[in-house]
């Protein structure tokens, strides 16, 4: 029982780090593979540039910073070899995770009187945005 | 007992909070107080210039519609923009949350701004129905079908 408690309260903080995180994808659409693009990339809303040539759909998700998350769409359309970050749509979701709380508590039949705790979880409702757009590539005239 | 419930009341209505960000996609301009209009997601969009990724969170009982929007235009007018568009709205029991993009219409600076009938014409009574064609006399004969 209690190396299930050790367990658990081990893996719970690592599951939640985890799951915090920024996720992010994409995946080819054109025959035209391009390495890596470590130039600039221009993030666009609401329309394509002129000439831009599609070469995957991507998405990312996150919590806390939208900067983080264009980011990591960012970084998704460098791996197609894109240099323009095309959102084509801005997804808010409120997703419901469950929350690992400590709580300090008095240590009843014990000689010391040092720190116990006790941990429970929680749900704990936390907003997401989802990005969803297109890899472009646009070349310099 | 009276006096604690009060209190809790009181600060009950101070739980709420609300937060907005942005992720600029283009120069912002400079901060105004004008109105800032705001699009849904599906509703047709001006020529318009993108400036900003927003985002508005509501917490508490800001977690409403009202504080959303509020935080979304706050978010606008600080980057000197016209409008949010394409706003799209979650919500959970405690938490919601808006996103959109604040944009510039394409013709600022300048002194008109392009409108779209379906958002910008102001509400106007529906036109007359046609009059109603007038009904047959009535007559003391027999109606056909009742004849034999």
């Amino acid at each position: 029982m209690r190396a299930l408690r050790v367990l658990l309260l081990t893996l719970l903080p690592l599951c939640s780090a985890g799951c915090a995180a920024t996720r992010a994808s994409a995946i080819p659409t054109s025959s035209e593979l391009l390495p890596y693009h470590r130039g600039a990339v221009t993030v666009r809303a609401l329309s394509d540039p002129p000439g831009a040539r599609e070469l995957g759909a991507v998405e990312a998700s996150g919590e806390g910073s939208l900067d983080a998350v264009v980011e990591a769409f960012v970084e998704q359309v460098r791996g197609l070899g894109g240099n323009v970050a095309r959102i084509d749509s801005v997804t808010p979701v409120v997703e419901t995770r469950m929350r690992q709380v400590s709580q300090a508590m008095p240590c009843f039949g014990m000689r010391f009187q040092a720190g116990c705790s006790q941990s429970y979880l929680t749900p704990e409702e936390v907003p997401v945005v989802r990005l969803v757009g297109r890899a472009l590539r646009v070349d310099a005239p | 007992m009276k006096r604690s419930l009060l209190l809790l009341a009181s600060l009950s209505l101070g739980c709420g909070t609300t937060a907005a960000q942005h992720h600029l996609l283009s120069a912002p301009g400079a901060p105004h107080a004008r109105p800032v209009r705001t699009i849904l997601e599906g509703d047709p969009v001006p020529p318009s210039q993108p400036v900003a990724l927003v985002q508005a969170t509501g917490r508490g009982l800001n977690a409403d519609l009202p504080h959303l929007i509020e935080g979304l235009r706050a978010e606008a007018q600080h980057l000197g923009c016209d409008a949010v568009v394409q706003v799209r709205i979650a919500r959970g029991s405690s938490v919601a949350t808006a996103t959109g993009f604040a944009v510039r219409w394409a013709s600022h600076p300048g002194t008109a701004v392009q409108s779209t009938p379906a958002i910008d014409a102001p509400w106007a009574p529906p036109p007359p129905l046609p009059a109603a064609p007038e009904a047959a006399a009535p007559t003391d004969a027999p109606p056909p079908w009742s004849a034999h």
